[in-house]
């Protein structure tokens, strides 16, 4: 019998398992997105703790395997309703402040990132009118987009 | 909130250290899930904090450095 989309049965009982069903297909979702060629299976903890991984043929102590029917819709936001986690909005504000924190990071990350771009992409002879380091005096002090004769080199 | 790290393979834990990610979305999983306060998440807080300042400083000194270099040997004009 075809197992209907976004069941999941517990391959030891045989029992529908959509208590946890739901977390396994959102994590097999997610996993999806990224081994689409992969054959799935979730294994999930008896403690309900999620993990993914490869397929397991035997259950081993402490694990059951799930044999799970990949629903195509399941996002990751809901990976967090299918856990059964109820969301504390009172401490919405440090989650604000948090998130806030993991932008500036990035952030600074980005600024790296962009200065190491800037630091490669303006080193080096790319172009035969900046191939050589131009002396002191071929460096014009000019607000100007087109160059002066003998002017090598702008300065802002 | 995606899912803790305790659940991935050791070696992409040792690599999620240094991670800033890492931190806050642990803080925010036990803030906004568990309810846990302030006080409980300081730690992951901090951490992530230290990751803002440090890279907050170092990317504003990179660019700077290299945005000055360029303009210095005139690499900059073609951009």
């Amino acid at each position: 019998m075809a197992q209907a989309p976004g069941l999941a049965r517990d391959s030891v009982s045989g029992n529908d398992v959509s208590g946890m069903a739901m977390a396994a297909n959102a994590t097999a979702a997610l996993l999806a997105t990224h081994n689409a060629e992969e054959a799935l299976a979730v294994t999930i903890l008896m403690n309900q703790r999620v993990v993914f991984g490869v397929h397991r043929e035997e259950p081993q102590d402490g694990w059951r395997r799930l044999d799970l029917d990949i629903p195509g819709g399941a996002d990751r936001a809901a990976m967090v309703l299918s856990l059964g986690a109820r969301v504390s909005w009172q401490h919405s504000a440090v989650s604000g402040a948090i998130l806030f924190l993991i932008v500036l990071a990035y952030l600074g990350l980005g600024m790296l990132s962009a200065a190491l771009v800037v630091a490669f992409r303006t080193s080096g002879p790319r172009f035969p009118a900046f191939s050589r380091r131009p002396p002191c005096s071929e460096v014009c002090t000019i607000r100007r987009r087109s160059f002066p004769p003998g002017c090598r080199a702008f300065r802002w | 909130m995606y899912y803790p790290t305790t659940v991935i393979p050791s070696w992409v834990q040792s690599l999620s250290v240094v991670i800033p990610l890492t931190y806050g979305l642990r803080a925010l999983r036990r803030s906004l899930l568990e309810g846990v306060p302030l006080a409980a998440v300081a730690p992951d807080v901090t951490i992530l904090l230290g990751f803002v300042v440090g890279s907050l400083v170092r990317g504003s000194f990179a660019t700077s450095r290299s945005l000055r270099s360029a303009c210095r040997s005139g690499t900059l004009a073609p951009y």
